[in-house]
């Protein structure tokens, strides 16, 4: 997309290679374009609608960043302990935004989410902005923008229109789990997770299973990589009271090798308040 | 179906014959018993013998019958050998028409080989028999004899194209 | 084909990864593998080297052309169904979709690819076996030995054979001719055969290369040119080598 505006005031040379990529003899390029004459485009993100809509990630470069993220952990902790800490809280970071981003997106009624309103908003249908700013030359990219502005603050006044009703925090263990196991796995990885499971022995205990880790997958005999998920799901319920470790194991069988459980367990606090207000 | 070149290495590494076809559409084009001394012969030598030593371990022993190497293909061309008990090996470059040349390099030892080289009287047995120990690999002597060399022409000529 | 072996050998000619499918030992250590595959690799090399001359007066001349499937970026190998893949796969919908890692659909790739091996060693037939090369584009070589062995001494070439024993005694022009006559009518079954083994054993040892890049090249406890132990490897290796029977 950004053809015409590396064009402006760039050396001859890299005007011959700058649209094909990663050039295999040159190797990596020397200067990164020239930033200072491209005109200022707002990243798409701080102009979008949050409502829900189908964003897909490729699996290729989640699983490699992941990978990357892992190694760089790795490599500055002393004990697995440590390890397993670090990842954690980078999981629960994610957590703790998803509990507001969720919620609200929970708000807006099914009927509404899967209205004309997607597919007829040119801003929403991700990507094709960018297209058509980088396309358009220098002089009319202004004018391009701010229309696609006007445009994105639209939708935004759309979406509050949209809810009647804010949703109202969980405040049942089970129903909170419930949400994870829907929505936030939804959310995640395009499908509720496998199984959630209320121990038998041990009344704070619950457990979700994911057959088939997206993350962890290619990872082979670490455990401790889904380490990750835990902090997601401890900083998910964390942040809305919900105060429990949470850790995974291992349950393999034949067909799935990689099954994953993770294991939540509840602070009592949350059981005893839960017995206060709803107890039988 | 082509072939491109044709050499015969004797059991002290020597090329003691080489035929290269340059030309695939006219079969008296090339050289014959230029290359004995070049890079070329001595890469190819090595080429077998080292692929010959893999094959070799790589078979199971026990079995009793040693696992020679019938064609080594590349992505442009195919190299068909052909070693005899008393440690010739006949060697044939091709394209990837057919799968094998193993009667073609029979016939030429059986029939060609055997009958002007081996049956000649004149001709040493071992062609780097009476050569100092010192110039043994260096593939001074080859078969020139015009016998053989006319026979071999005849034979392989229709094969070139 | 059965797979007998699989090697993997890296860029600079280590063993990086060695099985062995078949259930009797040849004897081979693990030190004689290590000898095997850094030969392999030097071997490789040279064999590029002795491209024949008539090669390359026609691969200058035919550069202009655009005929046959030697193109520029080197040989089209086209895609051969579901080599290596499970047979009843279709029967079970539920866990496809993460089946093949980080692949969508029901088969690593579906479309013919050019290989990147252009003059290297690719394919070794002995009284044994047979050895297929797939190289990378960054230098990688996958080997799978196979137990097939070509069938080229069938009935065809045994008559043409006779043929030439029987007239034997004199070499004359009119035998030879006899003789790649009969070569001919044999060599379309030979050379068909022979290009599909190949093709097939392309195709499998890419899709080797598709696991490999999923399950070592994304597996963060790996380190580059190293020997590969991811179990997850192992497994599906395996799984693509059983299904290959």
């Amino acid at each position: 997309m950004t053809d015409k505006l590396i064009l402006t005031g760039m050396p001859e040379e890299q005007n011959v290679h700058s649209t094909t990529g990663y050039e295999y003899i040159i190797g990596p390029k020397q200067s990164l374009p020239n930033e200072a004459n491209a005109p200022y485009i707002p990243s798409k993100i701080y102009s979008e609608s949050i409502l829900y809509k189908k964003q897909q990630v490729s699996l290729m470069s989640m699983a490699f960043l992941y990978q990357e993220l892992i190694s760089q952990i790795y490599k500055n902790s002393k004990t697995s302990t440590e390890f397993e800490t670090k990842l954690s809280n980078h999981g629960s970071n994610i957590g703790f935004k998803l509990l507001d981003l969720l919620n609200l997106r929970a708000s807006v009624p099914s009927s509404a989410r899967s209205s004309t309103f997607l597919p007829s908003n040119a801003s929403l249908t991700g990507g094709n902005t960018g297209e058509t700013g980088g396309a358009s030359t220098n002089t009319n990219t202004s004018t391009i923008l701010t229309g696609y502005i006007d445009k994105s603050y639209e939708s935004n006044e759309s979406l509050s229109n949209m809810i009647s009703q804010l949703r109202r925090r969980d405040l049942k263990i089970i129903d909170i789990l419930q949400f994870i196991h829907g929505s936030v796995w939804s959310y995640l990885f395009g499908a509720p997770s496998n199984d959630l499971v209320k121990s038998s022995e041990r009344e704070n205990e619950y457990m979700i299973v994911d057959n088939e880790p997206v993350l962890t997958q290619f990872i082979s005999g670490n455990f401790s990589c889904n380490y990750f998920m835990c902090g997601l799901i401890k900083g998910f319920l964390s942040q809305a009271g919900f105060e429990c470790t949470v850790s995974p194991h291992p349950d393999v069988d034949e067909i799935y090798p990689n099954r994953v459980v993770y294991l939540i367990k509840f602070e009592k606090q949350v059981l005893e308040r839960e017995a206060l207000k709803f107890g039988a | 179906m082509t072939i491109y070149s044709f050499w015969i290495f004797d059991k002290h590494c020597n090329c003691i014959f080489n035929r290269e076809w340059t030309l695939s559409s006219d079969s008296s084009s090339g050289t014959t018993n230029s290359k004995q001394n070049s890079e070329t012969a001595k890469l190819l030598y090595g080429l077998i013998y080292s692929l010959r030593n893999i094959t070799q371990k790589l078979s199971n022993t026990e079995s009793g019958n040693k696992n020679d190497i019938r064609t080594i293909s590349t992505g442009k061309y195919r190299v068909h050998t052909y070693c005899t008990a008393t440690g010739l090996w006949f060697v044939l470059l091709t394209d990837f028409f057919q799968q094998s040349y193993l009667q073609v390099l029979q016939h030429i030892y059986s029939h060609i080989y055997v009958k002007y080289v081996s049956h000649n009287l004149l001709l040493p047995y071992d062609l780097t028999e009476n050569q100092p120990i010192l110039m043994r690999g260096q593939g001074t002597r080859k078969i020139t004899n015009r016998h053989f060399i006319a026979a071999l022409e005849s034979f392989l000529s229709p094969i070139v194209e | 084909m059965a797979i007998q072996t699989l090697l993997i050998i890296n860029k600079s000619g280590g063993l990086i990864y060695h099985r062995n499918y078949a259930g009797e030992k040849n004897g081979l250590n693990s030190n004689d593998y290590l000898i095997l595959a850094s030969t392999l690799h030097s071997v490789f090399a040279i064999a590029s080297q002795l491209t024949p001359q008539a090669v390359q007066l026609n691969a200058k001349r035919s550069s202009n052309s655009t005929d046959n499937n030697f193109s520029k970026g080197g040989e089209k190998i086209p895609y051969i169904p579901y080599v290596g893949m499970n047979a009843n796969d279709s029967n079970n919908t539920t866990n496809k979709l993460n089946k093949l890692g980080s692949f969508m659909g029901d088969d690593y790739f579906k479309e013919s690819f050019v290989s990147w091996n252009k003059g290297g060693l690719r394919q070794l037939s002995t009284d044994h076996f047979t050895m297929f090369i797939y190289q990378t584009m960054t230098g990688m070589k996958f080997v799978a030995i196979s137990s097939s062995v070509l069938r080229n001494t069938a009935d065809p070439s045994h008559s043409g054979k006779s043929n030439t024993t029987a007239n034997a005694n004199g070499i004359q022009n009119s035998t030879t001719i006899s003789y790649s006559t009969a070569q001919n009518s044999s060599s379309d079954y030979n050379s068909n055969s022979s290009n599909l083994q190949v093709q097939i054993a392309d195709n499998f040892l890419r899709k080797i290369y598709c696991i490999y890049s999923d399950y070592v090249m994304k597996d963060p406890f790996y380190s580059l040119e190293m020997p590969i132990k991811s179990e997850l490897f192992d497994k599906k290796v395996k799984q693509m080598v059983s299904n290959l029977e």
